[in-house]
């Protein structure tokens, strides 16, 4: 009977050891399944991809300096990144394509495993960022004050001069978004003014549109272009891109970042407990599984 | 770090395979032994003696060989250094001790295989089912020292108090999965404990000549104590991993003290004998035991709060800032106790002139002569006028005082309540968020609160004292602003540039960039005022300084304070 008993406390305590009522996240900077290097080409289109938070110091260099891509079978691949260098990734929505920086920019073709260099050739410089169009015809790259848009099919490039602090945020159907903040005492109770400008794909000024500097810093772009959603503390922002002025908010609890749009009514968030989707015109979230352990999520959440 | 693992690891093999092969039983561990267990060492029982010994030496010396392996390694591929970590000395060896009486249970000499007597009652009882070699039950022989059975009970309730705070803790919070382990492991001896001195309790022995069941249950009693001993002071440090918040004198109780107890008790001369083992002691020791670690793993208990003036109201105003401090005090009992205390600071006097227990306080009016905190034990907010001592008690929180000190606003979860210090009258102001500052005549606030990044506009408000709304206008929340004295500007900074703006309107005024012989990576914070053209701010970390509204100037200050410190008055 004591032996019994005392199995049955073994067992019990067991099940509370492998079952951890909390949870506790994956530790930073480790994959939370084991991952692969994408030596020739994944076995599918990639759901998305991220960079481990990882501390310099105590984190294994070797994982950290990679770029994590989780395909949507649910495998995982990595690519190496420049040791101590923080270039952006890019996924086309599509989840075919990726762009990043070896020595130059190139865009690898994830399903067949070729690289292929875009030219003529981009310079690099500090807060790059690269952005896939939703029908992948076109990337965008800003580096410094210079954004440059390629023709994916042609090979066309052009370039379009920028301003330094100027933030790229996104593609619509039409043209790549981007904000210009700078100082203005035109606004009451405001240090800067903000102006949101939609590019063509062949560099010129689609629309220019001034929006409230403090919702500016991370906006996510509608494909029709007529809304931002930008992320406050309290929730989510809703700023109508045909006035300027922001329409709606939306509770959120959490929320960090809003990461992109999947679809006309449907945000994808980040929050301190994961990501949400939140819906637009109802205000309901649910879940979305994505790499609880990333820094950056780039593109290609469908 | 190469050159030792080169040295210690075939050190560590050479001490293991010796130890592991070694068949050698020196006289003296012989004799250690008799005068351990009293048992008079005769031709007919000296073999079963050295083959016990041979056995256990075997067991517990390849444990301790583990142990110093894992010790060694680890230190070496974790930390990079080199490491003899008692812990895994002491959990190698009681591995080897554990994993020796288990296999005693089927080698050792007088052991009858068959089921075991029932019953209590102390006796060489007879099976009439066996045949030969009789069994004899060893129900209520005595195997341990009433030292060792003290010291065991309070182990097992150490153990218990422990594992059942780690996993409590475990639904309430997290309990990081090693923590987990090691409280599993915990658990795991414990039982292992328990389970294997029931045995030696409970396993027959074969009738024999009396010397050689003498020395059997010797040999009994001396693993009963080692298992008693040992196990004790392993379950407890095992437990101890899982994550229990435990004083330091529980912490330092457990580090030497207890394995020192332990191994004196437990080689301390003892003959296993037929005295009923008494119960009340091994209860009242465990129930000692059980309260004693609840206490050491209870949270530190806040102190009452308790203002104090240090030099009997004699000291000279105004103050000049207050600032948190901390102080560790040890009771009678040894326990050490956590001590904050605010302090108040003047001018005019090198020492502080007023404390109090808890946190900073909030606020200090203009003239230095009111202090705004909140009471540790009853959350109100307090306003205490320093000469005379008297307090008034409100329920809210970031107050302000206006700069002659006659109003004091602070925020509700409704809005903005405005307290006249002198009358005592208060009005509310519902729908406020935020006190940007407070005049003598008006008072400044936003609709929300100020938000980091990222924010839909809110609405900057002014307000006379009777709670008249005068001005509405948007504002960007994420703005640092302050009401500068006399109530016209407002100073808003950012990591380079000075802004003033007008608070009714919400124009801009003025814009000039911050000349601080610092990098401005953070938004510099207003502590209070020199006038209303200078701002004493903070830059980082201790150091203050003095901005110049007209030119944009930092220039720093001698004075140093903490990050809570507040001002009533600029230091010079």
């Amino acid at each position: 009977m004591r032996t019994a008993l005392s199995l049955l406390l073994l067992l019990a305590a067991a099940y509370w050891v492998i079952t951890p009522a909390d949870t506790a996240p994956p530790e930073l900077g480790v994959p939370t399944a084991p991952a692969t290097k994408l030596t020739t080409q994944a076995t599918g289109p990639i759901e998305y991809g991220y960079r481990p938070a990882c501390q310099g110091d105590i984190d294994d260099p070797k994982t950290c300096d990679r770029w994590h891509l989780v395909g949507r079978d649910g495998r995982r691949w990595w690519l190496p990144r420049k040791t101590g260098e923080s270039g952006p990734l890019a996924l086309s929505p599509d989840g075919t394509l990726a762009a990043y920086h070896t020595d130059d920019l190139v865009i690898r073709r994830l399903l067949d495993g070729k690289t292929t260099p875009v030219t003529p050739r981009i310079s690099r410089s500090d807060g790059d960022t690269l952005l896939f169009s939703p029908d992948v015809r076109f990337l965008g790259a800003r580096s410094g004050k210079r954004l440059t848009i390629t023709d994916l099919t042609s090979g066309a490039q052009h370039r379009v001069k920028v301003g330094g602090d100027d933030v790229l945020h996104g593609w619509t159907a039409k043209g790549v978004v981007l904000t210009t903040t700078r100082p203005s005492d035109k606004i009451p109770g405001h240090l800067w003014a903000t102006d949101l400008t939609e590019i063509g794909p062949d560099g010129t000024t689609l629309r220019r549109v001034p929006i409230p500097s403090n919702l500016a810093d991370h906006l996510a772009i509608s494909p029709d272009g007529r809304t931002a959603a930008s992320a406050m503390s309290s929730g989510l922002a809703l700023v109508d891109l045909t006035t300027g002025k922001a329409t709606r908010s939306l509770a959120v609890p959490g929320l960090r970042s809003a990461v992109r749009w999947l679809g006309a009514d449907r945000v994808l968030v980040r929050t301190t407990d994961g990501h949400l989707v939140v819906d637009v015109a109802t205000g309901t979230t649910h879940p979305r599984n994505a790499a609880p352990d990333s820094l950056l999520v780039a593109e290609a959440l469908s | 770090m190469g050159l030792e693992l080169l040295l210690v690891i075939p050190g560590a093999a050479f001490l293991y395979i010796w130890l592991a092969t070694d068949n050698r039983v020196s006289p003296q561990r012989l004799g250690a032994f008799a005068t351990r267990q009293r048992l008079p060492i005769v031709p007919a029982n000296g073999n079963l003696v050295i083959a016990y010994l041979r056995r256990t030496r075997m067991w517990r010396a390849s444990g301790l060989a583990a142990g110093l392996t894992v010790s060694i390694l680890g230190a070496a591929l974790l930390r990079g250094t080199f490491g003899l970590h008692s812990f895994w000395l002491t959990t190698g060896w009681f591995a080897g001790v554990l994993l020796g009486e288990l296999r005693a249970t089927r080698t050792s000499g007088l052991t009858e295989t068959s089921r075991p007597a029932r019953g209590r009652g102390f006796a060489l009882t007879r099976s009439p089912r066996l045949t030969r070699p009789r069994p004899i039950a060893l129900a209520g022989i005595r195997l341990l020292s009433p030292a060792v059975s003290i010291f065991r009970s309070m182990s097992l309730a150490f153990a218990a108090v422990l594992i059942g705070r780690t996993v409590w803790d475990s639904f309430h919070g997290r309990v990081a999965p090693a923590e987990r382990l090691w409280t599993f492991a915990a658990l795991v001896v414990a039982l292992a404990v328990t389970h294997l001195h029931s045995r030696l309790v409970r396993r027959p022995i074969a009738e024999e000549t009396a010397e050689r069941v003498a020395a059997e249950i010797a040999i009994r009693s001396r693993s009963a104590q080692v298992l008693a001993t040992g196990g004790g002071v392993v379950m407890v440090w095992l437990a101890l991993r899982g994550g229990s918040p435990v004083h330091l004198v529980g912490a330092l109780l457990f580090g030497v003290p207890y394995p020192l107890i332990a191994l004196y008790i437990g080689t301390r001369p003892f003959l296993a004998d037929r005295a009923a083992e008494p119960w009340l002691p091994r209860v009242l020791a465990a129930s000692a035991a059980a309260a004693l670690m609840i206490l050491f793993t209870l949270p530190e208990t806040p102190a009452s709060t308790q203002a104090v003036p240090i030099q009997d109201g004699s000291f000279t105003f105004p103050v000049v800032h207050a600032k948190t401090v901390t102080d560790v005090t040890t009771a009678d009992s040894g326990r050490r106790t956590r001590h904050l205390w605010w302090v108040l600071s003047s001018a005019t006097s090198k020492e502080p002139i007023y404390r109090a227990e808890g946190t900073a306080p909030l606020a200090v009016s203009g003239d230095g002569r009111r202090v705004a905190f909140t009471d540790r034990t009853t959350r109100k907010l307090v306003s205490l006028e320093l000469g005379s001592g008297k307090t008034r008690e409100y329920d809210g929180s970031s107050p302000v005082f206006s700069a002659d000190s006659r109003h004091l606003a602070f925020l509700t979860p409704r809005g903005l309540h405005l307290v006249d210090l002198g009358s005592g009258h208060s009005v509310e102001s519902p729908g406020l968020a935020r006190i940007i500052g407070l005049d003598q005549d008006l008072v400044v606030a936003t609709t929300h609160p100020r938000e980091a990044a990222g924010a839909a506009d809110t609405e900057l408000v002014t307000l006379d004292h009777r709670g008249r709304v005068l001005t509405r206008v948007p504002f960007d929340p994420t703005l640092h602003a302050w009401l500068v004295p006399g109530g016209k500007r407002l100073l808003v900074l950012t990591p380079g540039v000075l802004v003033t703006m007008d608070p009714a309107t919400g124009a801009v005024l003025d814009r000039k960039p911050i000349k601080s012989p610092n990098d401005l990576f953070e938004v510099p914070q207003v502590l209070g005022w020199k006038d209303p053209d200078h701002a004493l701010i903070r830059i980082s970390d201790d150091e203050l300084h003095l901005l110049n509204m007209k030119s944009g100037k930092v220039r720093k200050l001698d004075t140093v304070a903490p990050a809570d410190a507040v001002f009533a008055k600029v230091p010079e």
